[in-house]
């Protein structure tokens, strides 16, 4: 960025194109259902990057620039097209600096409650709803029946429900 | 128009731009507009500095410190708020410094003043013409900080047509109070205040349309 600000054409052709790919991704994840849309917007954005690239300071991280940008070209659009779309918050930091430490945080309480939980239904959640397993290969796995799988992943879930209602109270 | 089109065409002919530039646009948009404003109230009431002698030399000092510190506050915000990237948050609490110092002096004179000598301070007999010449030089301003904006990619448009708005009536404060024949505090606290006031407001209103991209 900062040697496209300086003038060198061949860096802001790169800069533009790995925003242009990053910009897509963030796009179509928001506007799954208007792919038409998709393309138009990454083109405007771009413009906008390329017009106002002034307006980035060296001193800041640049995808919090670029990512500011596509949200407001973003809520543009969408004010533009007169839908309300509600977007969770946990997107909006998916292209800033420090993003695994949701994830990670997330992991460690899913196996924290996890661990509250009697050893067979730990593993039919664990094999089913997180490794991605289908029933029968799960039962398959653990040497469980398929109903004895379907059923600690049950009694598994409503136990972590009351679980979780019970720590928020 | 394919993407990889649009981004080599974007990419040729490319304008090295300065980390600086928005900084020395915003100035710019700045004195081009104070000079209009200036030029207009020369037009209307003469030369500048006639009240200087009246009022003293220390009034006056007083009057343009308050103006000139709200203007480069509001400006360095405004600054900011056109380069997206980092929340300005508390930054904001500084624009209360200078009308806290003032409001504290004006508090003081208030007090000091005998009862029936208060409302004539407050109003005292220019406060119309303070407001409507803050109000109207504010204008050309406002239009210059607009143009200073055309190459920065502000993303809340009300915050920043306020801000753009409260730097453009601080500044117009700064061209009346060449004229302004007032004296005490609490004029400049209620009048000057209120005129940055009814800018801010202005432009908050209007710069969501005016400020899109």
């Amino acid at each position: 960025m900062i040697a496209g600000m300086a003038g060198h054409a061949r860096a802001h052709n790169m800069l533009l194109s790995l925003c242009a790919e990053r910009l897509k991704q963030y796009f179509s994840r928001r506007l799954s259902d208007r792919v038409a849309d998709v393309e138009d917007l990454v083109q405007e954005t771009l413009i906008a990057i390329h017009q106002r690239r002034e307006s980035y300071n060296p001193g800041l991280p640049f995808t919090a620039w670029l990512h500011a940008i596509a949200h407001y070209k973003l809520v543009d659009h969408f004010r533009r097209s007169r839908l309300r779309a509600t977007l969770p918050i946990d997107d909006f930091f998916d292209l800033a600096v420090n993003d695994e430490s949701t994830a990670i945080n997330a992991a460690a309480d899913i196996d924290k409650l996890l661990k509250s939980l009697p050893l067979k239904q730990q593993e039919a959640i664990r094999l089913t709803r997180l490794t991605g397993l289908t029933v029968p290969e799960a039962a398959a796995a653990t040497g469980q029946s398929e109903s004895g799988i379907k059923v600690g992943v049950h009694r598994g879930l409503k136990q972590l429900m009351a679980t979780i209602k019970g720590s928020e109270r | 128009m394919k993407t990889d089109e649009l981004i080599a065409s974007m990419a040729t002919n490319l304008r090295p731009v300065s980390p600086a530039a928005p900084a020395w646009r915003i100035t710019g948009g700045l004195i081009a507009g104070a000079v209009v404003a200036l030029a207009g109230i020369m037009a209307v009431a003469g030369p500048p500095f006639a009240y200087i002698l009246a009022t003293g030399i220390s009034t006056f000092t007083v009057k343009l410190a308050y103006t000139i510190a709200m203007t480069l506050l509001a400006a360095v915000l405004l600054l900011g708020v056109g380069r997206p990237g980092r929340r300005q948050g508390w930054r904001y609490a500084w624009l209360l410094l200078p009308p806290l110092v003032i409001g504290a002096a004006a508090a003081m004179e208030f007090a000091g003043a005998p009862a029936d000598a208060r409302l004539g301070m407050v109003f005292a007999s220019t406060w119309q013409t303070c407001l409507a010449s803050i109000s109207l030089m504010s204008l050309p301003i406002f239009v210059g900080l607009l143009w200073a904006f055309r190459r920065l990619a502000p993303t809340q448009l009300h915050l920043a047509g306020g801000l753009a708005g409260l730097c453009a009536g601080a500044a117009a404060s700064v061209v009346y109070a060449l004229y302004c024949p007032e004296t005490a505090a609490t004029f400049l606290i209620s009048w000057y205040t209120l005129g940055m006031a009814v800018a801010a407001t202005a432009g908050a209103t209007v710069g969501a349309r005016l400020l899109r991209w």
